[in-house]
């Protein structure tokens, strides 16, 4: 080994051929470079500077929820006008007015942000039909006979809106999903996933929300699931401002018109009205049920 | 329009001018820095052949003032790059083996013994063999080790999954072999010249066409010795006329000897029922082989398909050491010790008879037990009674080595009677 | 650099984005080497860490430098210089495992592992986080090389670093298609795990920073309300 280190110096020591490789690598590299360059030169091709534009004023998630692929495509989609503005539900408003101003588009759609809620709240109240012992989630299981649960609407915690969330912000507890409202970015994927369709979007600043989605009623209802709206209509009679009314059986709530009053959930026989964040539920006992 | 278009070519061309310059500048620098690292950490050949020689043949000493002879330098199988040779005799052949994967070749340092024996191989390198790692690492000491170079290789893949690579290993020993084979001084050196067949041809020109169609068959007389320690052709010759090589020529029944002796020059005799048929060049009648056959030494018998020949070569009061020699599948020969005395009416009776082997412990036809019983029944034989003695106890299994040890002593028999008669 | 960048390329480099069981990135070498051995495996992974080092490291320094059109053959150029460096250094001093690796130390330069980061970190990073993730993504690349090297040894030769530990051997294991096997189910298992671990720490984390904003928030109201 140390003869091999003794080469420096060494009359072995070719000045030749390092001179020479130098010589070819400065040629080839010259060559190859001119040739990269004019092939550019023809090939070029010419993006619109509006699409970097947008793309920095979007939220970034990169989630899909849009259904293009990530941010970068969702812009390139703005730009070419093949996109709605709404289809993202995590742009914040101001940066939304900035994208309608340099597309020139509206803004149209919410503009407050939202949350999503999921409009169940039956889980292990809720009777099965049938013992489901198998692979896959709610998606999977509601190709047999729509899902195991007795009510058709009903959640069935078999957690496919978990795996969806990229943010990991629903949990199945219960037997019923729950989303956390604090975390939620409302971006659309659970509601996708849901192959009952149970999950909604409420505003940010909703305080209530309806935990039944159930368009039967009455004695149809009681025998299923012990937490689903019978449609009274209690709700309705209660509320001051007339912000809820049953429509098709299920209780609707126009958010623009609630003042937060509580008459709707308290009134509830069926506690089938929720709070949306627990932390608004008073500590007293009866109302404790509330919580989620 | 033409300011537009000026004004917009500029800054591109100064990129792509930068462009360009960055990449030549690193490949340059890299180039650069490669070339000397390469100055410190090549492996030139000299330095790749002592690696291998470290590892196969740690002996290894350059013989001085030796020059490889690289005429033949292209075989059929391969080619041949170098060639080394160690003062011991061994020698280094460095041999490219073609068709290997992919077509590519391997390089080996093949070391020759000069036995001509292979003694080992070690991989110098090779071009393309991508799963060359899975030629087994003590494979340069197993595969081909103790042929000798001009045999047959068998390909020997034991413990190999490379077939490609092992052809091209296979052929880089091949040609090694022809290299040897056929290159004078090497050829020489290993002891690969064919002597015998030099002299076959000799004997076959000496002869003249009209044998040329005849069978020339060799017989044993190297190798065989006489009290243990004096071959055959000791015993027929001296130093200076050592007998090489005996062939016996026949061909339908019609049989002749032709003795070859000498060293620089082969010397020839013909001989015929004992009468000398042609000599060749330089022979003359004082040479001790052409002496032997004056005298009558030498016997031939033909027992049903077989012949068997017997040589006296000695012959004194009575006991003579002849040599029982045969040409076909029994390749040996029996040397033994007759004692003849006179019987009653002058003819020669067997007294004693005394078997000596060839070499280092019994490895004759004929097992020991078998080969003393039946020198034990020869006892008191003579000319006239040695048939019907022979057949009772002829061998069987061993029928022509133990004819052969019959005609050793038929011919002392003949031998005592003609002394006797050329007496009286 | 400060210590938590460290630590997050540290993880990312080893477990988050190891290259072969995270990116399957460098499948190439891994399917090939790991059948030679557990100590091919250790050798082949410390030539990739030394090119990934040096060749991140110079990448970084010229990032500014090297313009884009031509950026590609500049990194190859690059890579490709501290390859045969590496492969010439083995050729001299290690001959048996440059023997054995052959080929794959070769095609260390098409190696994606290594282009892959010096165009997606190193052109775009600080020069000392560009070396601690080239250094950190090769310990990855060769701990995970090392795993599977010893697992298709152990049950394909039956020996452990070149040492015969039984005679016990499923030859498929040392084969290529035990090669494939053995690694998809080291990318299963090591996924899923991660995937375990990961949701579980994430969910965590997302309830303590929201604790924290909370407890700001009603620390931020109470001085309000004494105010």
């Amino acid at each position: 080994m140390i003869d091999l280190l003794l080469r420096i110096g060494h009359e072995s020591f070719q000045w030749t051929t390092v001179l020479i490789a130098l010589a070819i690598a400065f040629g080839v590299s010259l060559l190859l470079g001119v040739l990269i360059l004019v092939i550019n030169k023809f090939t070029q091709v010419k993006e619109d500077p509006r699409i970097k534009e947008v793309q920095d004023c979007l939220a970034g998630a990169n989630c899909g929820a849009c259904g293009y692929p990530g941010c970068a495509g969702f812009a390139k989609a703005l730009v070419e006008g093949t996109a709605k503005l709404d289809s993202c539900g995590q742009t914040p408003v101001d940066k939304r007015i900035e994208i309608s101003n340099i597309l020139g588009i509206e803004v149209g759609g919410n503009a407050e942000p939202t949350i999503a809620v999921v409009s169940c709240s039956g889980g292990v109240k809720c009777r099965d039909k049938y013992d489901y012992q198998g692979y896959g989630d709610c998606v999977s299981q509601n190709l047999l006979a729509g899902g195991r649960k007795a009510c058709e609407v009903g959640c069935m915690g078999a957690g496919s809106c978990v795996d969806a969330c990229p943010y990991h912000v629903i949990e199945c507890r219960e037997g019923y999903a729950h989303i956390d409202p604090d975390l939620c970015r409302s971006c659309g994927l659970c509601i996708q996933t849901c192959p009952k369709s149970l999950i909604k979007r409420v505003p940010v600043s909703a305080k209530v929300y309806v935990a039944c989605s159930t368009q039967c009623r009455g004695k149809d209802v009681t025998t299923k699931c012990e937490a689903g709206c019978i449609a009274c209509g209690k709700c309705e009679r209660n509320c001051p401002t007339g912000a809820i009314h049953l429509v098709n059986n299920v209780p609707m709530i126009d958010y623009s018109k609630c003042i937060h009053c509580y008459k709707c959930l308290e009134g509830c026989p069926r506690k089938c009205i929720k709070y949306v964040h627990p932390e608004d539920v008073p500590a007293s006992s009866e109302t404790a049920e509330q919580a989620k | 329009m033409a300011e537009k278009t000026k004004k917009s070519a500029n800054p591109t061309l100064i990129a792509a001018v930068k462009a360009v310059a960055v990449l030549v500048c690193i490949c340059v620098v890299c180039v650069a820095l490669l070339a000397v690292c390469n100055e410190f950490l090549y492996i030139d050949d000299e330095e790749r052949f002592s690696r291998a020689m470290r590892d196969v043949y740690s002996g290894y000493v350059p013989a001085d003032g030796f020059e490889a002879d690289l005429t033949h330098a292209s075989a059929p199988t391969g080619s041949i790059e170098k060639v080394y040779k160690s003062t011991d005799g061994v020698y280094i052949i460095e041999a490219l083996g073609n068709d290997g994967y992919q077509g590519g070749t391997v390089t080996l340092y093949v070391l020759i013994n000069p036995d001509a024996t292979i003694k080992s191989w070690a991989i110098k390198e090779n071009t393309l063999q991508s799963y060359i790692a899975r030629v087994p690492s003590d494979a340069g000491t197993k595969w081909y080790v103790g042929k000798r170079v001009d045999e047959e290789f068998v390909k020997d893949m034991t413990g190999a999954t490379v077939i490609k690579t092992t052809d091209a290993i296979y052929n880089a020993v091949k040609a090694a072999a022809w290299y040897c084979l056929n290159t004078e001084s090497v050829k020489n050196e290993l002891g690969l010249i064919d002597k015998e067949g030099l002299a076959r041809d000799a004997v076959k020109q000496l002869l003249g066409d009209g044998y040329a169609d005849y069978d020339f068959a060799p017989v044993n007389v190297s190798s065989a010795t006489v009290d243990g320690t004096k071959s055959v052709a000791d015993a027929l010759s001296d130093d200076a006329d050592k007998l090489s090589y005996l062939f016996r020529v026949s061909k339908d029944g019609d049989v002749l000897f032709a003795y070859v002796y000498g060293e620089e020059t082969l010397k020839i005799v013909a001989v015929k029922d004992g009468e000398i048929l042609s000599k060749s060049e330089g022979v003359e009648d004082t040479d001790a082989i052409v002496a032997n056959i004056l005298a009558n030494r030498i016997y031939t018998f033909t027992f049903g398909s077989y012949n068997a020949y017997a040589i006296i070569t000695n012959a004194a009061e009575g006991v003579y050491t002849v040599a029982g020699l045969k040409v076909g599948t029994v390749p040996n020969t029996y040397v033994l010790k007759v004692t003849i005395v006179a019987d009653t009416d002058g003819k020669g009776k067997v007294e004693k008879i005394e078997l000596t082997t060839d070499g280092d412990g019994w490895e004759q036809g004929v097992p020991q037990d078998n080969a003393n019983k039946l020198v034990t029944s020869l006892k008191g034989a003579r000319l006239d009674n040695i048939d019907s003695l022979y057949t009772d106890n002829k061998v069987s299994g061993a029928t022509q080595s133990a004819d052969l040890i019959r005609a050793a002593v038929q011919a002392a028999l003949t031998a005592f009677d003609a002394s006797q008669a050329s007496a009286d | 650099m400060k210590l938590k960048r460290f630590k997050e390329i540290a993880l990312d480099g080893t477990v988050r984005q190891n290259p072969t069981l995270r990116l399957v990135l460098g499948t190439c070498p891994t399917l090939a080497v790991t059948g030679m051995g557990a100590i091919s495996c250790l050798g082949m992974g410390a030539a990739v860490i030394f090119v990934l080092v040096f060749s991140n490291l110079i990448i970084s320094l010229l990032r500014n430098v090297i313009p884009d059109k031509v950026r590609i053959p500049c990194f190859i150029m690059i890579i490709a210089t501290f390859v045969t460096i590496v492969s010439m250094f083995m050729e001299a001093y290690m001959e048996k495992l440059f023997a054995t690796l052959g080929i794959f130390l070769d095609l260390i330069v098409v190696n994606c592992i290594i282009l892959g980061r010096a165009e997606s970190f190193a052109s775009h990073n600080p020069v000392l986080d560009s070396v601690c993730d080239g250094l950190f993504m090769g310990i990855g690349f060769t701990l995970s090389l090392t795993l599977m090297g010893i697992v298709r040894e152990i049950l394909g030769k039956g020996a452990l670093f070149g040492v015969q530990l039984w005679n016990f051997k499923i030859a498929f294991f040392a084969e290529k298609a035990g090669a494939f096997l053995t690694y998809a189910l080291f990318i299963a298992i090591f996924n899923v795990c991660y995937n375990a671990v990961e949701r579980k720490l994430k969910h965590k984390a997302a309830r303590n920073a929201v604790a924290i904003e909370r407890e700001a928030e009603a620390a931020a109201s109470t001085e309000a309300k004494e105010a």
